[in-house]
């Protein structure tokens, strides 16, 4: 596993273009979250609608802040997409600079090799968690009405539910580069089916919808209750998540297992 | 466990086209093998199934005794076509990724890219060097761990004259430390200047295996003639060392083998009583044995 790892990073560490991506990635979210407070108080100032001053004391309050920031950082056709790309251009260079065939012509395993990016992706996950972890501390402590240990602590399993999401988006990703194996088209391929998704969401019956992949791991974490909608319109009772459920994260994990084993199929029977 | 490598009954077809066809060989321990074809008879597509990246249709082969594994191609040091790195890495951060995948020493960096000439530029970027430095970088990867074996896919293909002479030297150099190579190439002249054994491959197929000397030395030609062509043609076709003897107009032509020179016929002509007006010996050359080998196999 260490081994993996540190070929891994072997990679990345003199790769350029890999470390702006994920600086371009960690400013963007730090803009949007750090942003998003005076954004609010500008929108508040301009529209002069008290209940957006109520939306912003409710919306980074303790414990609901972790349901709320995880929810934008893990909103489709988003900010996570950029990490989508990083993990598309890091596999597909692998085939295209046919560093693949010299990694299993050196000794390495078609298993080993796919491991080596699986971790690659769960380190990039635990980066980003932290992010939002951190950034929720902040928001949290410098916004928050209520600092007792119990409500800072509370519904922090969305930190949890965000991780698995963006994995297995990540895995999504990956195996659609490893499928592909070309830079560009893989990456039209992902925003394609991005898109592609909500039509057939659209087209097929409802009870089809929570299956679709993507929506599969959206529904790990819905829509926060500390919704505008909701203070908008008090009387309109909405059916909001208050934790996370494990029939979501079931239909999820068992995407993440069909990826992942499709990957692994097609590197064990494919010439590299 | 004197077999490095078994071959048997090896398949792989690309649609229509049969790219290697029921091979089989062994590769014994010590020894340089040359496998010479020509272009598109199958030699990368060999190789690139003995080192586990592309998947052969049927047959099945053995590395040191074993079912093929990640494990085995550890022992192995290999190039592949071309030289293939990470373009945005240093020369040295790129052999560190082998030492890892290979579990090796990173100590033994140094060594491997000073046999190669090439430890002053350790801090180069792949994407800069020459072609040369490339395929030299590559042979240093290949070296890495001290393997048992050492595959060569056209080492000096693309190189210049003086980069052609130094690959040669240095695996030349490097047999004679008792490892085993397999180098593939479509130039005969670089498989018998480097190589003890050759296996000769033409549209997938084995024409030849054995040693170099016995496969491509095969015999040079005389043309003979005397006063009684017919007693001559009588004595030759006696001689042990003589074969393949034909009157060809007021001459005769014939094999001999290469090891007996015009000396020793003379001198058994001489004592059959028979003096000859003309007697010359014509070296047949490698590159147009080569070509007839290939020739009489269409």
């Amino acid at each position: 596993m260490i081994r993996l790892l540190r070929i891994e990073f072997r990679k990345l560490k003199p790769y350029k273009a890999f470390w702006v991506m994920l600086i371009f990635y960690t400013v963007l979210l730090a803009i949007m979250v750090f942003g998003i407070p005076g954004l609010i108080d500008w929108v508040a100032e301009k529209s002069g609608d008290s209940k957006i001053r109520i939306f912003k004391a409710i919306v980074f309050n303790f414990p609901d802040i972790w349901q709320n920031i995880a929810f934008v950082a893990s909103l489709r056709i988003f900010i996570k997409m950029i990490l989508g790309l990083i993990v598309i251009v890091l596999i597909t260079n692998e085939f295209s600079n046919l560093t693949i065939r010299s990694n299993i012509i050196s000794g390495l395993s078609r298993g080993e090799f796919l491991t080596g990016k699986i971790l690659l992706l769960a380190a990039l996950t635990i980066f980003s968690t932290i992010i939002i972890f951190l950034s929720g501390l902040y928001l949290g402590f410098t916004n928050s009405s209520s600092k007792d240990i119990s409500d800072v602590f509370g519904k922090m399993s969305f930190l949890g539910g965000y991780f698995i999401e963006l994995f297995i988006f990540l895995a999504f990703a990956l195996f659609i580069g490893i499928l592909f194996r070309k830079t560009g088209f893989s990456i039209i391929i992902l925003f394609a089916y991005s898109i592609i998704e909500l039509i057939l969401d659209y087209k097929l019956p409802d009870s089809f919808s929570p299956y679709l992949p993507l929506n599969a791991m959206n529904n790990i974490i819905r829509s926060p209750n500390t919704s505008l909608i909701k203070l908008k319109s008090p009387g309109f009772n909405f059916d909001f998540q208050e934790a996370i459920s494990f029939a979501d994260v079931g239909i999820a994990l068992v995407w993440v297992t069909i990826f992942i084993s499709l990957s692994y199929f097609l590197l064990k029977k494919r010439d590299i | 466990m004197n077999t490095i490598l078994s071959i048997q009954n090896l398949n792989k077809r690309y649609g229509k086209i049969h790219a290697v066809n029921n091979l089989s060989f062994e590769i014994e321990k010590g020894n340089v093998y040359g496998i010479l074809g020509p272009n598109g008879s199958g030699k990368t597509t060999t190789l690139s199934i003995i080192l586990g990246v592309v998947k052969n249709n049927s047959g099945s082969f053995s590395w040191f005794g074993k079912p093929p594994s990640s494990e085995s191609r550890k022992q192995i040091g290999a190039i592949l076509e071309h030289p293939i790195f990470y373009p945005y890495m240093s020369a040295e951060s790129n052999l560190k990724i082998i030492a890892d995948i290979k579990g090796v020493d990173a100590n033994d960096i140094e060594r491997v890219l000073k046999t190669v000439e090439l430890y002053d530029r350790k801090d180069s970027r792949f994407k800069t060097f020459s072609y040369g430095m490339k395929q030299r970088l590559a042979i240093a990867g290949a070296l890495l761990g001290n393997p048992e074996v050492l595959i060569f896919d056209e080492p000096t293909n693309g190189l210049d004259p003086k980069g052609i002479a130094e690959i040669r030297e240095l695996i030349i150099d490097i047999a004679k430390q008792g490892i085993t190579i397999i180098l593939a190439s479509h130039l005969l002249d670089e498989v018998q200047k480097t190589c003890s054994h050759v296996l000769v491959l033409n549209k997938g197929n084995k024409l030849f295996a054995g040693k170099v000397d016995e496969v491509l030395n095969v015999a040079d030609t005389i043309e003979i003639a005397s006063d009684d062509n017919d007693k001559l043609q009588f004595t030759l076709q006696n001689i042990d060392f003589i074969s393949n003897v034909k009157s060809d107009g007021d001459i005769l032509t014939a094999n001999i083998k290469a090891e007996k020179t015009t000396y020793d016929l003379n001198m058994i002509l001489i004592k059959s009583e028979i003096i000859v007006t003309h007697l010359a010996r014509r070296k047949q050359s490698l590159e147009k044995q080569f070509l007839e080998l290939l020739n009489e196999n269409q």
